[in-house]
């Protein structure tokens, strides 16, 4: 941490209450977790697949940890959050300070919850989830609807139709299935108020993960991941995270199957 | 039946499950337990039962997992077929009918020939033409519906299906790739120092204005009235109906390019009579400095001059939105310009002189 260290000057009025000081004692920029798992069926180690090996069992199965680093997260400007008149009283555990008005991530807190996040995923795509791309923002929007489809999830980034969750049947017209999890590049939508998506969500039992920035809310999403969520190249860095821990959940689920037909 | 409620009750996880309320069959070999607590919500859109708790994945046979929207969607699509090759069988019954009452050979009776004899036999004074008799084959009659827009586990195909305009969206998509692709190209080409060559310039004349309801057609989706049509001239315009304001109904439509022209039911703005209702037509056109780059055709009755005017006038800054930057939208907004006024008359109460006035009010 110490090349954030010297960058940024913290405020005493931003500074992190005791609690979050004594998690992030337990936390490291290389975090190895327990790892436990000799043999998982992710690349490089492509031996056997071991059917009674159960992803659930396993804080990180699909090795999510390996896919980012705290420097990595820097280099993408994911620190960088408003300034310090749009924050969201809810956000103050995530901040690190600020610098010159303008509030910053501690990187640290971010990696851990963008680890939980990325885990998730993979988790939700090996059991073949549907995953929703919600984002809402003109510079961004095209790159999300691109990742979605590398991936062969689903995508929003337009205007919002109020029951597309929670009026499906109506509005599609027919019996249709909703996705299993919805991932927020932006929480707020083109007018700066929270996406109805994400209470539309809660309120059909749809787990959330969301990038949520210094003036958005976290309470609703299930798993926020404090960062700045307007710069490209953040987003960018996002986006090939989500797609790769996708990748290895789907990745998973073909092995097993192959395993059980044969 | 038996066997696998036996096998339930002998689950030992069976037990832990606390606000058990039924046990509700999906279909006869595939049992699947409700929590009305939490699954009632999520338990309507999801699919096929995977309850690893319950084991009974062992016990019961692998059949086809078809979640219940594919199997909504193919009763649907089994009726929907049913009822048209009924409606098709009567079609074709009905026009050999009908050559034979007009004294011609069934066989080549075709569309145009049955046209003029349901004139013929049933004439009609209405103007509509859409009110009046007609017998077509049923596939132009019933609107064509989407193929089934997802597969066997209820997983859309298209992977902009929750957006509700899948075609339209991939289309913008493909567009912004297209432009973005064209946009690279350029750059490397500066690079490289080389100027595009003039002669090879792409020509438009070979290409066409699509009007909306071509272009819903081909996507198979209904566009928002948001985007402006274009007309035959290649103007764009758009309409905005039910213009509202105290008692007075309009309808407005905005063009653009244009030279400032504005029609009020077929005659000019001295229509209104007096200058303040015109200075409320021209109100958004001066606020937007648009005023002399659209036409405005308006058609209005009802109510009076102050409420017709308040009607277009509301009619005009809709239309203009389409017309100008998402900041002026903005201050539009601020300005009230796009607030209808729903202030209408109120009535008189008896015991009172009106509304609101009340008659000397005597202490005895």
């Amino acid at each position: 941490m110490a090349f954030i260290v010297s960058a940024v000057k913290v405020q005493s009025m931003l500074l992190r209450p005791s609690y979050a000081i004594s998690k992030i004692l337990g936390y490291s920029t290389q975090v190895q977790p327990n790892d436990d798992v000799e043999n998982t069926i992710l690349p490089p180690d492509k031996g056997a697949v071991t059917p009674q090996l159960d992803p659930l069992k396993h804080p990180d199965f699909f090795k999510v940890h390996q896919l980012f680093t705290v420097r990595d997260l820097f280099d993408a400007r994911v620190h960088f959050g408003h300034r310090e008149g749009s924050l969201d009283e809810r956000m103050k555990p995530f901040i690190f300070g600020s610098r010159l008005g303008h509030l910053i991530f501690d990187l640290d807190i971010t990696a851990y919850h963008l680890r939980q996040a990325l885990n998730f995923t993979a988790h939700i795509a090996a059991r073949d989830g549907i995953i929703l791309f919600i984002a809402r923002g003109a510079q961004n929007a095209h790159l999300v609807e691109r990742t979605a489809r590398e991936c062969q999830e689903f995508a929003h980034t337009r205007y919002w139709r109020g029951g597309v969750f929670t009026n499906a049947d109506m509005q599609f017209g027919a019996v249709t299935r909703l996705p299993d999890l919805c991932i927020f590049l932006n929480t707020l939508n083109t007018i700066l108020t929270q996406h109805v998506a994400v209470r539309d969500s809660a309120k059909m039992c749809i787990p959330t993960v969301g990038i949520v920035d210094t003036n958005c809310n976290p309470n609703l999403v299930t798993y926020p991941v404090p960062g700045n969520d307007d710069t490209p190249c953040s987003v960018e860095l996002y986006c090939k995270l989500f797609k790769e821990a996708i990748r290895r959940g789907k990745e998973y689920k073909k092995l097993k199957e192959a395993e059980e037909t044969k | 039946m038996a066997k696998c409620i036996g096998t339930v009750l002998k689950c030992k996880h069976f037990a832990n499950i606390q606000s058990l309320q039924s046990l509700v069959p999906i279909n006869i070999c595939t049992w699947r337990i409700r929590n009305f607590m939490v699954h009632e919500l999520r338990c309507r859109y999801t699919t096929y039962s995977n309850i690893p708790e319950l084991n009974l994945e062992n016990e019961v046979p692998k059949k086809a997992k078809v979640s219940r929207a594919m199997r909504a969607y193919l009763e649907r699509a089994q009726k929907h077929d049913e009822f048209l090759k009924e409606q098709l069988l009567q079609y074709n019954i009905g026009k050999r009918h009908l050559a034979n009452m007009m004294g011609e050979d069934p066989e080549t009776f075709m569309q145009e020939d049955i046209d003029r004899a349901i004139e013929y036999l049933f004439p009609s004074g209405l103007f509509e033409p859409k009110a009046r008799p007609l017998m077509k084959p049923p596939d132009e009659v019933f609107p064509p519906r989407k193929a089934a827009e997802f597969d066997e586990s209820g997983r859309p195909h298209h992977f902009l299906f929750y957006t509700g305009r899948p075609n339209l969206y991939q289309l913008l998509h493909d567009l912004v790739s297209h432009t973005n692709s064209l946009n690279d190209f350029e750059d490397k080409m500066i690079k490289k120092h080389l100027i595009p060559d003039a002669t090879q310039a792409m020509s438009t004349s070979g290409s066409v204005w699509l009007p909306k309801s071509q272009f819903e057609i081909i996507l198979v989706e209904k566009l928002s009235d948001r985007e402006p049509q274009y007309s035959a001239d290649g103007r764009a315009y758009v309409t905005i109906k039910e213009c509202l304001r105290k008692s007075a109904r309009g309808e407005v439509t905005v063009r653009s390019p244009g030279t400032g022209l504005i029609t009020i039911n077929n005659k000019s703005i001295e229509y209104f009579e007096h200058i303040q209702d015109r200075e409320q037509l021209l109100f958004p056109l001066i606020f937007t400095n648009m005023i002399g780059s659209v036409d405005v055709e308006a058609t209005v009755a009802g109510g009076g001059p102050s409420g017709q005017s308040g009607a277009i006038r509301w009619g005009i800054a809709h239309g203009l939105r389409s017309f100008v930057t998402q900041d002026m939208v903005e201050k539009m907004r601020i300005a009230g310009l796009l607030q209808r006024d729903y202030r209408k008359h109120e009535r008189k109460k008896p015991g009172q002189a009106g509304a609101r006035k009340k008659y000397t009010w005597k202490k005895r």
